[in-house]
């Protein structure tokens, strides 16, 4: 199974894209094992898969280790996250979880955005004040 | 929004666009006063996501400390599109005055956090493939593009900013023939996920 041969793809993660290195059977992406955590920022250890202090339990390592590689699609489903997949080209998105569900017990979640001029705006940026954000388009 | 100047808040401004000219078009060069509060670009729906914005426009507010103390919900500006939103503006812009000035809370924790509806499997999904839509046409597979937001369509028939929000990178009119279609069929099932 270590033998299978990988080529390259785009991932899409944490808003970011990043060229990683992947094999791809229908919608599974295996990646190696030590890759993983330069890829999507977790990693896979005896606690389960982890982001710094962070632990996500796993309960059967087997459904995610594949020889040396790692399936992202079950680390996605691992970190409830959404993943979706195009083979040609070689391309996928793991989303990002649901916050809209805790917006009414936590802090209000910062995000950053370019303005209309290209300069970089975080919603941190006006802390301390009453805000409105107003979502609108022209379309 | 000039009466509320003398106060501690701002608004700021998030369009769900691909198209920067356009937005700064609306924002800057049309308008007789142009926009004094900062008009961001959220062309990846990171913010929309992040909030679980469904259409446009949408407002959410929040406190100086920090916290939510009004969930996303439509709220035009004024009453162009009353007919069609059921929502009347004054109501939202009395309630607004209200809490900027004297720190009325527009609704109870309780109702706070019985609007807020988390986002099923299906949904996110759906903006799991918006997104790779998105990223695939930027690199040129617009057929590829095609098939993926097809799919995210399919997975949140609710989501206005995924129906109506893709129509210009989908080649059609976002006031056009096609989304009266879509309006109607939204319309028919009961107005699913509007929580004016």
């Amino acid at each position: 199974m270590s033998t299978i041969v990988k080529r390259p793809a785009t991932l899409v993660v944490n808003d970011e894209e990043r060229e990683i290195s992947v094999a791809i059977e229908n919608h599974t992406w295996l990646i190696s094992s030590r890759d993983l955590e330069s890829a999507i920022g977790w990693e896979l250890r005896e606690e389960g898969l982890c982001r710094g202090d962070v632990c996500v339990p796993v309960r059967d390592k087997n459904l995610l280790e594949v020889g040396n590689d790692i399936a992202l699609d079950r680390v996605a489903e691992t970190l409830r996250r959404p993943f979706a997949t195009e083979s040609d080209p070689p391309m996928a998105v793991i989303g990002n979880p649901d916050s809209g569900s805790r917006l009414g017990s936590e802090s209000a979640p910062n995000f950053s955005l370019p303005d209309i001029d290209g300069n970089q705006v975080s919603l941190d940026d006006y802390a301390g004040r009453k805000r409105l954000l107003l979502a609108w388009s022209s379309w | 929004m000039e009466e509320l100047k003398d106060y501690d808040f701002t608004i700021i401004a998030i369009a769900l666009d691909e198209d920067v000219d356009a937005i700064r078009q609306w924002a800057r060069d049309e308008p007789t006063t142009p926009l004094t509060y900062p008009v961001l670009v959220d062309r990846d729906f990171i913010f929309a996501e992040t909030y679980g914005i469904t259409n446009v426009p949408s407002t959410v507010w929040i406190d100086e400390a920090g916290n939510v103390v009004r969930p996303p919900a439509i709220t035009p500006g004024d009453d162009t599109f009353k007919d069609f939103t059921q929502i009347d503006s004054s109501v939202h812009h009395e309630a607004l005055r209200a809490w900027v000035r004297e720190n009325t809370p527009p609704m109870s924790p309780t109702e706070l956090r019985e609007r807020i509806v988390p986002a099923d499997e299906s949904l996110s999904l759906a903006r799991a493939e918006r997104r790779l839509s998105m990223h695939l046409l930027r690199a040129g597979h617009q057929e590829r593009a095609a098939v993926h937001l097809a799919t995210a369509m399919e997975l949140a028939p609710e989501d206005w900013t995924i129906h109506r929000g893709s129509m210009p990178v989908r080649g059609e009119d976002p006031f056009g023939q096609a989304f009266f279609d879509f309006y109607q069929a939204w319309e028919t099932a009961g107005r699913p996920g509007y929580a004016p």
